[in-house]
C-alpha cells in the first residue's frame, strides 16, 4: 500500500511537470526543455522565503509569481530573440537557458541540497491505517495536481481565454485574423506553464531537497508522461504522469534501483510503437 | 541553399590526405599542452561531422552520439586487452560495430521523428550507459578501462604524438570526404528527405534507405572518434557519455550551422571547445559562459554561424543582381 | 594542378620530421626557481562536485598563506596554480598535463574527486610525475603501486570494509547485517571486502538492496528492510542521498541500527534528513574532531578561517577544506625534507620518513592547527591515513564516539 501512495506522489510531480510542458507545447510550438530549471528556480525561491520566516500565504505566491514572471522571459527570448529562428535553434535555446539557469544556481547556492520543509502542513506523517504512513507532502502533492489539472481543463473547455489560447495553438495565422492577440495568448501560455512547473518545484522540494540539477532528474520522466498524452491532452499528461510514477516504483522492487530508467524507457518505446500520437489525444501525428 | 567549394581538379581523397598532411604539420608547431588540446578537438571535428550530417543534412535528430563514442573508445580498449591485437585490428572492428549499430538504430526510427526520435535516441544512450556500468569486467563498470599501449608498423609505439597526429589527419580526411558525400547524390537525398519528406518519396528517393544509411555514416565516424579519444586520454570512463554530452555535439552542430557545409563542424567545436579553453581564466564561471555564447549565438545567428553567412551572401548576391 | 605536388612534399618533409621529434624533459627540477616553488593543484572547481573543489581550494590556500607568511619552505615561498578539471575524466586529465606541461609545475596535489583522479594515475605513472592525492578515495589510485603517487586523508576501501565491520560486530554487537548501497563505484567495491570481514565475526549479511545515485523514493527498499529486520544496515551513497533515504527509513519504522559510510560524514546528511537522523552513525576521516564542534582545534581552526575567508564560497568550510589544510602541510613537510634544491625523488624520500605526522604538533610547521589525523608513508606503502573515527548524530549534529586506527 505504501508503494502505491509513494508511487502515485511521485508521478503526480511528473504530471505537473508534464502537464507544464503539453500546455507550453501545445500553445507555442517549443518542447522546453528547460522546464526542469522553471522548477529548480520555484524550489528555490520557496525555499528561500521559508527560511527568511514568511508566511505561507508569501511562501505559495512568491514561486508562482516568479514562475510567471520566468515564463515571461521565455516567452520573450523564444518569440521575440528568436523569432526568426528554425524550430530546432529555438529549442536548443531554452537548453541554453536552462544551461545558465543550472550553472548560476551552482555558483551561487553550490549542489549541496537545502532541506525544504513541506508547505502548510510541516513534516508530519499521516496515517492510513493497516500501517501504512505516509508524509503529509505527498498528500499535498496530489491535491495540487488534481486542482491545477482541475483549473487548467475548465479553462480550455469553459473559458474565454482558454478558448482564445487553443485557438492560437492551432492556427495561429486565423487566429490573428480573427483579433486574437496572439503575442498575448503565448506570453500568458508560457507564463502558465513557468506558474505549474514552479508549483512542482515547491512540492518536489521535500521530497529531494533542492538543489540545481534537481529539475532535470523530473525531465526525462515528464517528457514520457507528455508523450503519453501526445503532448497534446493535459489528461494524457496527467494519466502517464502518475502511471510513470507507480510503474517505476513498483520496477524498482521488482527488478531493483537501477533498472528503473531502463523501465522508463521501455514504457516510452512501448506508448510510441503502439500509439504514436499519444494514448489521449485526438490529433493525427505531427512531423516535425 | 549551400555555396559549394569548386570542384576538385583531382580525386578528393588526394585533397583529403592534403589536408590530413597539413593538420599534422600544424598541430606539430603546437607547445605539447596546446597540441594535447588541437587532438581533442580533431575527434570532436570528426564526430560532429557525423552529427551535423545526421541533422544539419539528412534532418534527424539523434541524441545517441555519445553512446557510438563510448562503442569506439571500449570496443576497442576491451579488444585490445582481451585478445591482444594492436590498434590497426581493433579500430577497423569497432567501426565497423558502430556502422552496423547505427544502421540498427536507423531501421529502429524509421517511424518516428523530431523528439519522438530524440527520445528514442536518448533511450539508446540511456542503456547504452547501464551496460557500461553493469559491464563487470569486459567495461571496467563504473569505472572504465585503462588504455594499453599498442604499436604501429614502422612508427613503432603508439604515443600521445602519434595518436594526436593520426587524429589530425583523419580529421582532415575526413572534412573532405564527407564535404564530397554531401555533395553527391547521397546528399541531395538526404536534404530533400530533410526539407520535403513526401516530395522526395515521390521522386523515387529510398527513404528508410537513406535514413538508414545516415545513421550508419554519422555513426561510424563517431565510433572511430571514439577509439582514438581513448588512446589520447589513455582510459575510458563511463561519464564522458552523457546526455550532456550529447547536448554539446548538438550545440556545437547548430553554433556551427545546420548546413551541408564542411566549415559548420568544425567551427562549432572550435568556438565552443577551444576557446573555452583557452581562456581558463574563466575558471568557474565555464558553465556561464558556455550557456552564454550558446544563447548569443542563437540570438545572433538563428541558423548558425555558416547558415547566417550562406543567407548573407545569399542576400548579397540578390542584391548585386546576379 | 602543379601547386599540390609542391604542397604535399612539404606536408610530407614536414610530417617526417615531426615523427622524429621528442619532447625534452627539464634535466633539473621544473618548477623551481631562486625565490619560490610552483606547486599545481588538481581540483574539481566546476561540475557535479563543486563544493569538494571550492572547500578544498580554500583550505589549501589557509595552508599556503600560512606557510608563506612564516618564510616558506627552506627560503622558498610556495606559488599556487589551481587548474579546474570539472569532475570528469578527461577534465582531470586535462587538468593533469596542463599543470605539467603547460604550467610546469614541481608537483601536484591532488584534491580532484575519485573519477578525476583515478584517470590520471596511469598518466601519472608513465610520466613520472609526483601526485599527492589528498581526496579520492578510488582503489585505481593505490592499487598498482607507484613510488610517484601519494594518498593523504583517504582512506583506501578495503580499510574502510574492516573498520566499518568492526563497528557493526563490535560496537553494534550485531548478529545480522543488511547493506543498502546506492551504484556510485565507492559503494559497489566496498562490500565485497566487508562481506568476508562480517564472516570472520560471524555475521550474517541478510539482504542487499541497492538504489540509484539521486533517487528519491526508497519505499520499496524500505519494506525490504523492515521485512528482514537485521540488527544493523551499512549504507552507502551521496550524501545527498542519505538525507533522502533516512526519512523514509524511519518512517517505515525500521529500528536497526544504522551505519553510514564515510562518504556520510557530512553535514549535508543531519540538515536534509532533519530530525530523522538522530542516531544515524557514520564514519568520519577527516579529522580528529567532527567539523560541527566549536572547542579545541577544530574551534581554532574554524576562526582562523574565518578570518582568512570573510566571504568564504557557498558551504565552505566543510570537510575537504579540512582535508587540503592538513594535506597540504604533509606535502609541505615531504618537500621541507627535500632540502635547499628539491627535486622530486627527494621530495618523495622525504616523504616516505614522514611517521605519525600532524603539523601542528611536529618540531617546524608548530604555528599550524593540528586537526588533521596523523600521517605515515612507508618506501612501498603510500597510504597516508589509517584511522577513521566513528561519529554519530545528536541534536541534529555529529559528534565523535570513538576512534579506530590500525
Amino acid at each position: 500500500m505504501n508503494l502505491l501512495v509513494g508511487g502515485i506522489a511521485i508521478g503526480a510531480v511528473y504530471a505537473l511537470v508534464a502537464i507544464g510542458l503539453t500546455l507550453i507545447f501545445r500553445a507555442t510550438g517549443v518542447v522546453n526543455f528547460a522546464q526542469g530549471e522553471m522548477l529548480m528556480a520555484g524550489a528555490y525561491a520557496y525555499v528561500l522565503l521559508t527560511q527568511s520566516g514568511a508566511g505561507p500565504l508569501v511562501q505559495i505566491l512568491g514561486p508562482i509569481a516568479l514562475g510567471a514572471v520566468i515564463g515571461l522571459v521565455f516567452f520573450f527570448v523564444t518569440r521575440i530573440l528568436l523569432r526568426r529562428a528554425p524550430e530546432i535553434s529555438i529549442v536548443i535555446g531554452t537548453l541554453a537557458i536552462s544551461i545558465l539557469m543550472q550553472a548560476a544556481a551552482r555558483l551561487k547556492f553550490t549542489d549541496n541540497p537545502m532541506r525544504a520543509v513541506p508547505w502548510l502542513f510541516g513534516d508530519r506523517d499521516v496515517s492510513l491505517g493497516s500501517g501504512t504512513t505516509i508524509s503529509i507532502n505527498s498528500v499535498t502533492v496530489v491535491v495540487v495536481t488534481m486542482i491545477v489539472f482541475g483549473a487548467l481543463y475548465w479553462t480550455f473547455r469553459r473559458t474565454t481565454y482558454g478558448k482564445a489560447m487553443r485557438a492560437v495553438a492551432e492556427d495561429p495565422v486565423r487566429a490573428a485574423i480573427t483579433g486574437i492577440p496572439v503575442n498575448r495568448m503565448l506570453a500568458l501560455s508560457w507564463s502558465l506553464g513557468g506558474v505549474v512547473a514552479a508549483l512542482a518545484g515547491m512540492l518536489l522540494a521535500p521530497i529531494t531537497g533542492v538543489y540545481p540539477a534537481m529539475g532535470a532528474g523530473v525531465l526525462f520522466p515528464a517528457f514520457i508522461a507528455a508523450a503519453m498524452g501526445g503532448f497534446e491532452s493535459v489528461f494524457g499528461a496527467l494519466f502517464g504522469g502518475i502511471i510513470l510514477g507507480v510503474v517505476q516504483t513498483y520496477a524498482v522492487v521488482g527488478v531493483g534501483g537501477v533498472a528503473r530508467d531502463g523501465i522508463t524507457f521501455a514504457l516510452l518505446v512501448a506508448v510510441l510503437i503502439w500509439r504514436p500520437q499519444g494514448i489521449f489525444s485526438t490529433v493525427t501525428l505531427r512531423t516535425h | 541553399m549551400t555555396k559549394s567549394l569548386p570542384r576538385f581538379p583531382c580525386s578528393p581523397l588526394v585533397y583529403g590526405t592534403l589536408l590530413g598532411l597539413a593538420a599534422i604539420a600544424f598541430e606539430f608547431t603546437l607547445p605539447p599542452y596546446p597540441r594535447f588540446i588541437f587532438g581533442q578537438f580533431a575527434v570532436l571535428v570528426i564526430i560532429t561531422l557525423g552529427v551535423n550530417l545526421l541533422l544539419g543534412v539528412a534532418g534527424l535528430l539523434s541524441l545517441a552520439s555519445p553512446a557510438f563514442v563510448g562503442i569506439g573508445a571500449n570496443l576497442s580498449t576491451a579488444i585490445m586487452l582481451r585478445a591482444h591485437v594492436p590498434i590497426l585490428v581493433s579500430i577497423p572492428i569497432s567501426v565497423i560495430a558502430g556502422w552496423c549499430i547505427g544502421w540498427v538504430l536507423g531501421t529502429v526510427s524509421l517511424r518516428l521523428a523530431g523528439f519522438y526520435l530524440a527520445m528514442v535516441t536518448f533511450g539508446f544512450l540511456d542503456v547504452f550507459l547501464v551496460i557500461l556500468n553493469e559491464g563487470g569486467d569486459y567495461t571496467g563498470g563504473g569505472y572504465g578501462l585503462i588504455v594499453p599501449i599498442s604499436t604501429l608498423p614502422i612508427i613503432g609505439n603508439v604515443t600521445l604524438d602519434v595518436v594526436i597526429a593520426i587524429s589530425a589527419f583523419t580529421a582532415g580526411l575526413m572534412i573532405v570526404l564527407v564535404g564530397q558525400v554531401q555533395r553527391s547524390r547521397i546528399g541531395r537525398a538526404w536534404l530533400a528527405i530533410k526539407d520535403e519528406p513526401i516530395a522526395a518519396e515521390i521522386q523515387g528517393i529510398d527513404v528508410p534507405r537513406m535514413k538508414t544509411l545516415a545513421f550508419a555514416v554519422s555513426s561510424a565516424l563517431a565510433t572511430l572518434a571514439g577509439t582514438y579519444q581513448a588512446l589520447l586520454l589513455g582510459v575510458t570512463n563511463p561519464s564522458a557519455y552523457s546526455l550532456n554530452v550529447a547536448v554539446a555535439h548538438l550545440t556545437y552542430v547548430v553554433v556551427g550551422g545546420m548546413t551541408a557545409s564542411v566549415v559548420g563542424p568544425v567551427v562549432g567545436p572550435f568556438i565552443l571547445f577551444v576557446m573555452p579553453e583557452t581562456f581558463r581564466a574563466i575558471g568557474q564561471y565555464r558553465e556561464v559562459f558556455y550557456g552564454a555564447i550558446l544563447l548569443l549565438v542563437l540570438i545572433v545567428a538563428p541558423n548558425g554561424i555558416t547558415g547566417t553567412i550562406s543567407d548573407l551572401m545569399t542576400r548579397g548576391r540578390a542584391r548585386l543582381g546576379r | 594542378m602543379r601547386g599540390y605536388r609542391f604542397f604535399a612534399s612539404i606536408a610530407l618533409a614536414a610530417l617526417i620530421a615531426s615523427l622524429t621529434y621528442v619532447p625534452a624533459r627539464a634535466a633539473g627540477a621544473q618548477g623551481v626557481s631562486a625565490k619560490a616553488i610552483l606547486v599545481g593543484v588538481q581540483v574539481s572547481l566546476t561540475g557535479p562536485a563543486s563544493t569538494v573543489g571550492q572547500g578544498f581550494k580554500a583550505g589549501t590556500q589557509m595552508a599556503v598563506d600560512e606557510i608563506n607568511a612564516h618564510g616558506g619552505i627552506n627560503g622558498r615561498h610556495i606559488d599556487v596554480v589551481y587548474e579546474d578539471d570539472a569532475g570528469t575524466a578527461e577534465g582531470g586529465i586535462s587538468a593533469v598535463r596542463r599543470l605539467m606541461d603547460q604550467d610546469k609545475v614541481f608537483a601536484i596535489f591532488g584534491g580532484g574527486t575519485s573519477t578525476s583522479t583515478a584517470s590520471v594515475i596511469p598518466l601519472i605513472q608513465q610520466s613520472k610525475f609526483l601526485y599527492y592525492d589528498s581526496l579520492a578515495s578510488d582503489p585505481r589510485v593505490l592499487q598498482n603501486y607507484s613510488p610517484y603517487v601519494f594518498s593523504g586523508m583517504t582512506v583506501v576501501r578495503a580499510d574502510v570494509a574492516a573498520y566499518a565491520a568492526k563497528v557493526l560486530g563490535q560496537t553494534f554487537k550485531a548478529h545480522t547485517v543488511g547493506f543498502l548501497s546506492s551504484d556510485e563505484a565507492f559503494c559497489t567495491t566496498v562490500l565485497p571486502f566487508m562481506i568476508p570481514r562480517l564472516a570472520d565475526q560471524g555475521i550474517r549479511v541478510v539482504l542487499q538492496e541497492k538504489f540509484k545515485s539521486g533517487d528519491t523514493d526508497f519505499t520499496a527498499q524500505a519494506s525490504a528492510i523492515k521485512s528482514a529486520n537485521p540488527d544493523a544496515m551499512y549504507l552507502c551513497g551521496l550524501p545527498a542521498d542519505g538525507g533522502r533515504l533516512l526519512p523514509q527509513l524511519k518512517r517505515a519504522g525500521i529500528t536497526s541500527k544504522l551505519l553510514g559510510d564515510t562518504v556520510f560524514g557530512d553535514t549535508v546528511v543531519p540538515k536534509l534528513a532533519g530530525s530523522a537522523a538522530d542516531g544515524f552513525y557514520a564514519l568520519w576521516i577527516n579529522s580528529e574532531q567532527f567539523m560541527g564542534e566549536k572547542t579545541g582545534p577544530m574551534g581554532d581552526w574554524k576562526t582562523r578561517f574565518a578570518k582568512a575567508f570573510p566571504n568564504p564560497p557557498p558551504n565552505t568550510p566543510n570537510s575537504f577544506s579540512l582535508a587540503g589544510y592538513a594535506d597540504f602541510y604533509v606535502f609541505a613537510e615531504g618537500l621541507r625534507r627535500a632540502g635547499p634544491d628539491p627535486t622530486q625523488d627527494k621530495m618523495i624520500d622525504g616523504l616516505e620518513h614522514v611517521r605519525n605526522w600532524t603539523a601542528g604538533k611536529d618540531a617546524y610547521f608548530t604555528w599550524a592547527v593540528p586537526v588533521g589525523l596523523p600521517r605515515t608513508f612507508r618506501n612501498g606503502d603510500h597510504k597516508g591515513n589509517r584511522e577513521c573515527v566513528l561519529i554519530v548524530v545528536r541534536n541534529g549534529d555529529y559528534s565523535r564516539v570513538e576512534n579506530f586506527g590500525t
